[in-house]
């Protein structure tokens, strides 16, 4: 029994020398520091969980939150002009579903109590699945209340930090990697945790440029959209709902019945509770404005939020 | 509290089966053993089904029925330790072990941990005299022992997990996939359930030789079968040896006439499909298995594959590949049903499978999934000659050398053992 227990301790040993010897060999290659490190594993998404560390005690009175439609095709540069307030937050990030959209705004509402949520979103919104994830523990991560030890043994897992070394570091760092914001992965944020894509150097992918998806809409998410909307009208918060299009050579050609049942089954959920819904669907959108059939670039992004704040202003 | 009463039944009937006088008593006792053992089996497994295909049927009928449906929830391990207690009654009805007067001893038995969820389904002929003999540990035991676990926990969180994830999405959305997508998904299931189910039974063998206990070996390479009866020997042995011993050869089992045969073979492959669950589905696939096992039987070839494949050799014959190939077409096929939540979900997967689109390049081609069952099959190859593929590998390499490879699979299950799949065996 001796020796049994003996050789199991020499084999954890082991195993910690080892896993010692690789990390200080890729430290050494690469050059990363403790900085480098991932944000703490509090959902399945590590653009999510990027943002939540971005989000961190940081209190704002304008949020922007949803999917990459809020968080590429909303600039922060003409939120601010338009507000001619510094307290604005980005909270978005890729795939987030309606229902996601609503656990982050009761969440954060709940802590720092904002009065305008800003939601781009168009019907890729509506397709997305929901992630898992303890409310709880987002909400004492936003806080601050828990302990970057503690944090760094959230959920821990091999997988999370070995896949973020070996392929999701370059979304986050120019280290290395990346050419800056000229890729889809890209979570290299602006002051506000927006993301402008380099219009001039974009590596555009000639199959998501063409590729529109129009599978299944998800019920549950209207479910979800009515009841973001009524959770802002019953805490006197602000709903700013910005219908985002697409670029001109796709939607010209699109058989567009399915996207306008969509649309106006939204516009009536959001009008249905006294909030602001404001479609950019009512123009046609040049190709050079965007990075795909949905996204925009840093110019298309200006011009569309400029384009929706003149409208609402009116 | 029904596996306290089950096990209390179950050592109360061995010893009135033991203790009667005349045959007749016997046979009430074994009567009401197996009565009220498959009573609550059938009650909580299979009540719904019941319940639900009578409603259907009558329903169809033009009449209505109105019958009284409960949400049950089943319970877990039901099928396994109620097959332990039958196995126990049977065995002392039939003079092969004595009745125990330790109850302890017998409880043990029945609730033994690590195989009271999902298996192996153990004999009390095999488990009970280990139970009552005086254990000491012994380092090579408890060494193999982990062994066989850290190859379990490879099987299970890295190869059927990994596969789980694509399998979901797949069988999910099986409607929208082309057929050559939904082949690389019933071979991933073939793979997932493989290494669920053979990855818990390693798991299991090995926590109990930690303690001493030798459990009934329950897969033995079933990949590498050259046909369907040679498959189902290597496939959940314990079941299939269960079956065969209490129920295929009190019905005959294969003397008499091709009559004969064919309704113990049809008997036995229907109900290890029901015993898997309350749905067409696990019944289609017993039955399918049965057709498949039929025409070995029929021409007696049923044992013509005894031998490990290539015993001996580094590569199989080419014969042997074909075979080989060809029997796990046989079994993904069958698969279909198994995983499948519905027949008719069941048939429109075929029908796709067996559409052009099987030609189109798949939508989904999980590169890590079959860089993973590569991984496997190889080592498995290597080591079938073996109990479980790592048993000697690297037994005459330098230790750091055996070691790092440990570390290795230790680091692999880490790395995909990042979501909890439960094990598909426990919903049995």
């Amino acid at each position: 029994m001796a020796k049994f227990i003996k050789n199991i301790a020499l084999f954890i040993l082991y195993t910690v020398l080892l896993a010692f010897i690789i990390i200080a060999m890729y430290k050494y290659k690469t050059g990363i520091t403790v900085k480098d490190m991932p944000a703490p594993n509090l959902t399945p998404s590590y653009s999510f969980n990027e943002k939540m560390r971005f989000a961190r005690k940081k209190k704002a009175d304008i949020i922007a939150v949803g999917s990459s439609m809020c968080l590429d095709n909303l600039s922060s540069d003409v939120v601010i002009k338009n507000f001619k307030t510094d307290s604005y937050l980005n909270l978005s990030s890729w795939g987030l579903s309606t229902r996601d959209i609503f656990s982050i705004i009761t969440i954060y509402s709940s802590i720092y109590k904002p009065s305008t949520v800003i939601i781009a979103s168009n019907y890729r919104d509506f397709q997305s699945t929901d992630k898992e994830f303890d409310h709880k523990q987002l909400s004492d991560y936003l806080k601050g209340s828990s302990s970057e030890f503690d944090n760094f043994f959230l959920n821990f897992s091999v997988n999370y930090y070995f896949t973020y070394f070996v392929y999701h570091k370059y979304t986050t760092s120019g280290n290395n990697f990346t050419s800056g914001n000229t890729f889809y992965e890209s979570l290299i944020y602006d002051k506000y945790g927006g993301i402008s894509f380099d219009p001039s150097n974009f590596k555009i992918d000639k199959e998501i440029w063409n590729t529109v998806d129009i599978s299944n809409l998800r019920e549950a998410s209207y479910h979800y959209l009515d009841s973001i909307s009524f959770f802002c009208s019953q805490n006197k918060i602000r709903l700013l709902f910005f219908q985002t299009p697409m670029r001109e050579g796709i939607y010209r050609n699109l058989n567009k019945a399915w996207l306008l049942k969509h649309i106006s089954r939204v516009k009536a959920i959001v009008l249905k509770n006294n909030q602001t819904f404001i479609d950019g669907n009512d123009r046609f959108w040049p190709d050079s404005l965007f990075i795909d059939p949905l996204h925009f670039n840093a110019n298309g992004a200006r011009e569309f939020t400029k384009y929706c704040f003149d409208k609402m202003n009116k | 509290m029904l596996l306290v009463f089950s096990t209390c039944l179950d050592y109360y009937s061995g010893l009135k089966i033991d203790g009667a006088k005349d045959k007749r008593t016997k046979k009430m006792w074994l009567f009401i053993s197996v009565f009220i053992n498959v009573g609550f089996l059938g009650f909580f497994k299979y009540y719904n089904f019941f319940a639900d295909n009578f409603i259907t049927a009558i329903n169809s009928l033009g009449f209505k029925a109105d019958i009284w449906t409960i949400k049950l929830i089943l319970p877990v391990g039901i099928s396994f330790y109620t097959f332990h207690g039958l196995s126990y009654v049977f065995d002392v009805y039939n003079k092969k072990t004595r009745p125990r007067k330790g109850f302890i001893d017998y409880a043990l038995f029945v609730g033994f941990f690590p195989l009271l969820v999902a298996g192996p389904i153990e004999r009390a002929t095999h488990l009970l005299p280990q139970i009552e003999q005086k254990r000491t540990f012994r380092y090579s035991t408890a060494v193999d022992g982990l062994k066989q676990m850290l190859w379990g926990f490879f099987k299970k969180m890295a190869i059927a997990d990994t596969c789980a994830v694509v399998v979901n999405l797949i069988f999910n959305g099986s409607n929208h996939y082309s057929g050559s997508t939904l082949v690389v998904g019933i071979v991933l299931f073939a793979f997932q359930i493989y290494g669920d189910f053979s990855g818990y039974s390693d798991i299991a063998i090995g926590t109990a030789r930690l303690f001493g206990f030798e459990l009934l070996r329950n897969f033995a390479y079933p990949y590498f079968s050259r046909d369907i009866a040679e498959f189902w020997r290597r496939w959940h042995i314990s079941l299939t040896s269960w079956f065969k011993d209490y129920l295929y050869i009190p019905l005959g089992g294969s003397k008499g006439n091709a009559l004969v045969k064919i309704r113990n073979t049809f008997i036995v492959f229907l109900v290890s499909g029901f015993w898997h669950g309350a749905n067409w589905t696990f019944i289609c696939w017993g039955l399918l298995n049965a057709v498949y096992f039929l025409p070995l039987l029929l021409m007696g070839k049923n044992r013509d594959n005894i031998e490990i494949v290539a015993k001996g050799c580094i590569f199989p014959a080419f014969t042997d590949v074909i075979k080989i190939v060809s029997t796990f077409c046989l079994t993904c096929f069958a698969w279909i049903f198994f995983r499948s939540a519905t027949i008719g979900q069941a048939i429109s997967y075929i029908k796709t499978i067996f559409s052009p689109s099987v030609f189109n390049k798949p939508e989904i081609v999980p590169v890590r999934a079959f860089t993973l069952i590569g991984i496997l099959i190889l080592i498995e190859w290597a080591g079938r000659e073996q109990l479980y593929p790592i048993k000697i590998t690297g037994a005459k390499w330098p230790g750091i050398l055996r070691w790092t490879f440990y570390v290795g699979i230790v680091f692999l299950i880490l790395y995909f053992g990042r979501q909890q799949v439960l094990f598909i065996y426990f919903k049995f």
